[in-house]
């Protein structure tokens, strides 16, 4: 990777690199975007271009670009820079018994077992992760020019680690930088973004990401990519994450399926279709983690792993039902999301007229409401078949 | 692929129904939000005549092509394709240019706007829908809206435009709103050259309010904040002596877009209870973020009534989060003051609350049945049915509550708990009656302890500082440190005064050694000087008390005599609360026989 | 790639010290694990976290195939233990697992590739000074229990290493009390440093520092790291980044109360006061008039307690309230027979030290009297 590799976001990688150009890097940045954006690999990349051994005496902004080759470079991209530390929200999953201890053979003193942690819904950062961050924060640095420590979803941060945080911030150290990201900035101590740098990261326009898309994937159909792109709302990120599952590719092809089906469906098919949509949650989860993980966060917390990935599901669905509304509309097909089922949309146009599009969009949006208030999913949606058919 | 696509007719007619320019504030708060939606840092608004003769948004924001602006101009574009219900676009993209051909309709519009990558700005110039001009100029990176004579072409709307006065304030009102919804974007709002409001974009929502209400009546809003898996309540709200006739400053942000919502307004004034002279409202500025992907798809962006898919919760957790923020500054009591002894349905619905100016189930002690329920001694037994009954305190205040449970409290005196033994030198196990306690004798001797103490005024022990810390203090945190410089000093906290602005702390409480005593000074220090709360000082007494009672107490795993364990047992009942150790956590469990009964299936 | 022959015992000792390396909360999976590398008739064993602590041994043994491979800290030691006595031989190969295989056991551990691992940094241009491992123990045992366990100020839970010419002062302070152990070099060094070293790795190295070795201890300070190198093993750490607190404006004097007072008679009665004082914040009182020292600890719950001793005094009386388990912790570092206090005021610091050593002080501040 590097500066050059990353889609979209030219104006503020021209900001960070002047800021390396010049030296003035500042104590804190907080990169603020979408989610799947690129904030994350931006921060990497700059952590990189700080440190790079090979990118010593740069003269202009274009310079600024890590080697990837040198040992730096190399260790910041696998994470074993001693550093470099990213920091992410995460939840732990499975039943932990607090009273189960058992001997570390290592040390020979109790040891609580080894917790598990995985990001999904409800993912915090822990006061844990913080003390550990300021402690380590607190050592002279080993081999960088700038250390640097990456807390991603920051606002994740719950009070006590927000405070715990703010007290390394407000005592700063020259040679270290840290790297906030996140997607609701104002969920922030208004403390910590005041002791930040504020880099706003923007959705890419469609465009740049399917140039992007096209030339890094030949062997992805234009029209896949076309599709995946306007589904994914300029979250670049979670496109190329979608592109390299082609589980996921699948998932959407069964989706848009059910919704042929379903515009012709009895009773029936309805009921097949919610228990349809719920397996598409479970199999969207696990092809979209990592998957030994994925498999026990499914085991342990399987009622919240399936709301997380329905709402990815609806998503898909609304893509359908807005090209339908889009072509029952005078538009013509040029905006058209599933490019690569025209002809269906085509064919089943007529059958949906605005209003109905417009309902069925309303009926994904409340399930999306549902989903976070603890409605029972199947129930949910098998209801939500049934209010799409057309009758 | 251009950003912007012509939009289905279905949206255009109600665009063109007149929906989004109503007055001259429409016009404000689409400009705004578009810049919002640009990505800007900073906005700034200029008006002139209440908005009637001027309304000039500038932000930094993305900008727009030569191309997207021509679209952006023309009728029915938009750079969502689709509906307003559309789910994704909500998340990113927002509604640019949905409202610029309808006010072009309207009014005269001018639009320069450019992009980070471009050299130099297009600008557009609209007449009654139609575009008159397009050149080339310079002009910074951003997104520049001039909105002249709103309505010159239309004299019938234009009749229906209120006082210069009038129409201003609701543009300010707007201005205002936005900025509270955005407090990291730097907003200046000018009128007729004068500027009425400027917010920084750095110090969050609370140098916002001191930028609308003034720094003086900025510090009778208090922080509150409530958080559940998948919904985050936070914001200020004022303190009584902060009211308003009406409930227009009451203002609500759902996942940062503001919202009107009569539901939350009235959770808002029941939390407030008897604290409200009779007719006033409180100000408040609440978010409320629902779901990690800060979507909710339930807000209609051009609507601002609300609608929650579960009302009641939405409700409930508003109130509670009001509440918290108001005994946190000490302003009503949740505490453990004067608790009796009340019986809660452990599974079940909260308790039911008690007649008085309680209007709801206390969220102090809701939240406290939550943590029983899930409290793994608790599960072990008895996962899912009803077959347990916890002790949990009784609503403060409650006048007939209390009385009726401290006739139960006297019944169960009468019989006091017999001691049957101990169990992994851990808990005690007795008999009430027919029932069966579990007691943690670690939280049962602590909540003795601090009672036993609570009694008598006892000195704190004070550790003198070999390092003396040093403290940077604001000037209120220093005149609150010198006015309450006693109180202090009693606690166990001495300042020295070491220059402008800077103290040395001296000494702490010897229940603070080996603790981070920073933190908790500078809290109380914060504390004091934003709320000039006495209260602040009861409660860190209260907190060091617990503190040295848990230092004292008896430890799990300590073997007790027969003798010890009847004495503590006795001893806890003599306690206020003798159910919620001084942490909050539960120390006894009870078990009624009838619920053992049905456990061995004996009905 | 990989082969070497040892003895169990050996192997087991050699793993637990280097898995001391190993904190076991490492954000990269492949520092958990122990670094092997068989060279010639030697195994290099080294375990770090990158921050806190790295240690490095070494092991003679027959090294069949040189190479290198990491394996699980723990799950190596778990074995290594378990093996019976006698030749144990450990090889790998190019899957990355390890082989084990003593008398009747046969074991395949998943290892990493030993490219990812981290390796002790070395030190660049580094103050080095060499001492007995008993002085390092002494200096050790005597300041780093006054080093703070509050983690939100970093400094206060390391120690200074201070060198200038001869002189190295030793110094540890969690604002309560402070020790301060002054000793002399054999020689001077090249540079004068200062290194605030964090806990951990000290005190690992307490644990293998033998006062009765002859061999001495090597410490080497550069900018931004320390090694200890004792007996074929070396323990290094990351220095800790900041300032430490101006310890000599903390160091009282002029105090004008001498107190002397035998060392075990002191603990024995604080001991016992400390009972008592349990319940008020460890709070014990001294009272030194005459020829007499009392102690005396109040609690409501509990009652009171109090001791006489016998003391030598020089100046006026005196009373002054301390915490008893700080007092504990200063007699317990020490083995000399008296102690001196210095005192001035009662809400003035004191001055401890052994009657015997002008090199050992420890400042400690009072509590205040009710």
């Amino acid at each position: 990777m590097s500066f050059a590799q990353i889609a979209g976001h030219e104006g503020t990688l021209q900001v960070l690199k002047k800021a390396v150009l010049t030296g003035r890097i500042p104590q804190a940045y907080l990169f603020v975007g979408p989610s799947n954006v690129g904030k994350t690999l931006t921060a990497v990349e700059l952590a990189k271009a700080l440190n790079c051994e090979t990118l010593t005496a740069p003269e202009t902004v274009d310079d600024i670009e890590p080697c990837d080759q040198c040992s730096s470079c190399v260790r910041i991209e696998k994470g074993i820079h001693p550093d470099f530390r990213i920091v992410q929200p995460l939840t732990r999953i499975g039943a932990i018994d607090d009273e189960e201890t058992e001997a570390d053979p290592v040390t020979g003193e109790p040891s609580k077992k080894k917790d598990e942690f995985v990001q999904m819904e409800g993912a915090e950062i822990r006061i844990s992760q913080v003390r550990e961050l300021i402690e380590s924060a607190s050592l002279m640095t080993n081999q960088a020019r700038r250390r640097m420590y990456i807390i991603t979803g920051a606002e994740t941060m719950n009070i006590a680690a927000a405070n715990a945080f703010l007290k390394t911030l407000e005592e700063p150290s020259a040679a270290t930088t840290f790297v906030l990201t996140t997607a609701s900035p104002n969920d922030l101590l208004p403390t910590i973004v005041s002791r930040c740098q504020v880099v706003n990261f923007h959705p890419v326009p469609a465009a740049v990401a399917r140039d992007f898309l096209v030339s890094r994937y030949p062997e992805v159909s234009a029209e896949q990519i076309q599709s995946i792109v306007a589904m994914s709302s300029g979250r670049i990120g979670w496109a190329i994450k979608l592109l390299q599952q082609p589980d996921v590719l699948q998932i959407r092809s069964d989706l848009l399926d059910l919704c042929v089906r379903l515009a012709a469906a009895d009773w029936v098919e309805c009921l097949r279709g919610g228990e349809l949509l719920v397996d598409a949650a479970e199999r969207w989860w696990l092809a979209t983690n990592e998957e030994e993980i994925a498999e026990k966060a499914l085991k342990a917390s399987r009622d919240r792993v399936l709301r997380t990935s329905m709402g990815d599901i609806l998503d898909i669905l609304a893509t359908w039902f807005r090209d339908l509304l889009l072509l029952s509309s005078d538009a013509g097909a040029d905006g058209l999301i599933n490019m690569d089922r025209a002809e269906q949309l085509r064919d089943l146009a007529g059958r949906y007229d605005a209003k109905k599009c417009e309902a069925a969009c309303e009926h994904l949006q409340r399930m999306h409401a549902q989903l976070g208030q603890n409605a029972n999913l199947r129930l949910a949606a098998e209801n939500l078949a049934l209010r799409l058919i057309v009758t | 692929m251009s950003n912007i696509q012509v939009l289905p007719e279905s949206v255009a007619n109600r665009i063109a129904a007149g929906e989004v320019v109503e007055r001259p504030a429409s016009v404000v708060k689409e400009l705004i939000e578009n810049a919002i939606d640009a990505g800007a840092s900073r906005i700034e608004i200029q008006l002139a005549a209440g908005g009637k003769e001027l309304i000039r948004v500038i932000d930094d924001g993305s900008g727009m092509s030569a191309e997207d602006l021509r679209l952006a101009v023309q009728r029915f574009a938009t750079s969502k394709i689709s509906a307003a219900e559309d789910l994704d676009s909500i998340v990113t993209m927002g509604f640019r240019g949905e409202a610029l051909p309808s006010i072009g309709a309207v009014a005269q519009l001018q639009i320069s706007t450019r992009q980070q990558d471009s050299a130099e700005a297009h600008r557009i110039t609209v007449r009654g829908g139609e575009v008159a001009g397009e050149e080339t100029v310079a002009a910074p990176v951003g997104t520049d809206v001039e909105v002249t004579h709103l309505f010159y072409n239309t004299p019938a709307r234009e009749k229906f435009l209120a006082t210069t006065a009038t129409e201003r304030g609701h543009c300010i009102e707007w201005c205002q709103r936005l900025a509270l919804g955005r407090p990291d974007i730097a907003f200046k709002v000018l009128h007729d050259n004068q500027t009425v409001l400027t917010t920084a974009g750095q110090g969050g929502l609370q140098a916002v309010i001191a930028a609308i209400h003034g720094s003086n009546d900025a510090r009778l809003f208090l922080p509150m904040r409530l958080e559940t898996e998948d919904i985050t309540i936070s914001g200020f709200i004022s303190s009584p002596r902060l009211t308003r006739a009406n409930r227009r400053a009451q203002l609500f942000f759902v996942n940062n877009r503001f919202v009107r919502s009569s539901s939350l307004s009235h959770a808002v004034t029941a939390a407030y209870g008897m604290l409200l002279p009779s007719g006033r409202q409180p100000l408040c500025v609440i978010h409320i973020t629902i779901g990690p992907n800060a979507v909710d798809p339930n807000v209609h962006p051009t609507k601002i009534e609300v609608r929650f898919g579960n009302q009641g919760r939405i409700h409930g957790l508003c109130q509670q989060a009001v509440e918290a923020g108001l005994a946190e500054a000490g302003l009503r009591s949740l505490s453990t003051s004067r608790p009796g002894l009340s019986r809660t349905d452990a599974t079940g619905a909260p308790p039911q609350p008690a007649a008085g100016r309680w209007d709801g189930p206390l969220p102090d002690m809701s939240r406290r049945a939550v943590r029983l329920r899930v409290n793994p001694f608790v599960d072990s037994i008895d996962a899912r049915d009803d077959g347990l009954e916890v002790f949990a305190d009784a609503p403060p205040d409650a006048a007939d509550q209390q009385e009726a449970d401290q006739s139960a409290l006297q019944a169960e005196a009468a019989q006091a708990p017999q001691v049957l033994g101990q169990l992994s030198g851990r808990y005690i196990i007795a008999q009430a009656g027919t029932d069966l306690l579990l007691i943690d004798q670690h939280r049962a001797a602590e909540r003795v302890l601090l009672h036993q103490m609570g009694d008598k005024t006892t000195p704190v022990a004070r550790q003198l500082l070999a390092v003396p810390l040093n403290l940077e203090l604001t000037p209120s945190e220093a005149a609150a440190v010198e006015d309450n410089a006693e109180s202090l000093l009693e606690l166990g906290f001495e300042f020295e005064e070491f220059g402008p602005s800077a103290y040395l702390l001296r000494s702490i409480p010897a229940a603070l050694v080996g603790r981070d005593y920073e933190t908790a000074v500078g809290d109380l220090i914060r504390d004091l000087a934003q709320w000039q709360a006495p209260s602040s000082l009861e409660r860190a007494r209260d907190e060091l008390a617990a503190l040295v009672a848990c230092h004292g107490a008896i430890k799990a795993g300590t073997q007790l005599t027969h003798a010890e364990m009847q004495r503590l047992v006795e001893d806890l009942a003599a306690t206020d609360a003798p159910a919620v150790c001084p942490h909050g956590d539960p120390i006894i469990i009870a078990i009624t026989a009838s619920q053992l009964d049905s456990k061995f299936k004996r009905s | 790639m990989f082969s070497v022959t040892c003895e169990q015992h050996t192997l087991y000792e050699k793993v637990q010290l280097v898995s001391r390396g190993v904190s076991g909360r490492s954000t990269q999976p492949i520092q958990n694990n122990i670094f092997l590398q068989a060279a010639a008739d030697n195994l290099i064993l080294v375990a770090t976290d990158m921050e806190f602590i790295g240690v490095k041994t070494t092991m003679a043994v027959e090294a069949a195939e040189e190479g290198t491979i990491t394996v699980p800290a723990r799950i190596l030691t778990d074995l290594a233990g378990r093996l019976p006595p006698g030749p144990v031989s450990l090889a790998a190969d190019e899957s990355n697992s390890l082989k084990i295989t003593g008398k009747h056991s046969d074991f395949d551990i998943r290892g990493l590739p030993a490219d990812d691992f981290q390796q002790l940094p070395e030190l660049d241009d580094p103050t080095s000074f060499s001492m007995t491992q008993a002085d390092l123990l002494d200096i050790l045992d005597r300041t780093v229990f006054a080093t703070s366990t509050d983690e939100t100020r970093p400094i206060l839970t390391g120690t200074l290493l201070k060198i200038s010419g001869k002189k190295l002062e030793t110094v540890a302070t969690d604002t309560y009390r402070l020790a301060l152990y002054e000793s002399l070099l054999a020689s001077e060094v090249q540079r004068d440093q200062e290194a605030i070293i964090s806990r951990r790795p000290l005190v690992e190295l307490q644990r293998i520092l033998d006062p009765d070795a002859e061999e001495e201890a090597e410490i080497h300070i550069s900018q931004n790291q320390v090694e200890f190198v004792v007996g074929g093993t070396v323990i290094g750490s990351r220095l800790i980044d900041g300032q430490f607190v101006n310890y000599p404006k903390v160091i009282p004097t002029g105090g004008d109360k001498k107190i002397t007072v035998k060392c075990d008679e002191l603990a024995s009665a604080l001991d016992r006061a400390l009972v008592v004082a349990r319940q008020d914040a460890y709070r014990v009182v001294l009272r030194a008039k005459g020829e007499t020292l009392t102690v005396s600890a109040k609690s409501q719950d509990v009652g009171e307690a109090e001791e006489t001793l016998e003391i030598s005094l020089e100046g006026d009386e005196a009373e002054i309230a301390f915490n008893a388990e700080f007092m504990l912790d200063m007699l317990g570092a020490i083995d000399s027979e008296e102690l001196l206090i210095e005192l001035s005021g009662p809400l003035n610091s004191g001055l401890l030290r052994p009657a015997d050593d002008e090199n050992y002080l420890y400042v400690l501040m009072p509590m205040q009297i009710m």
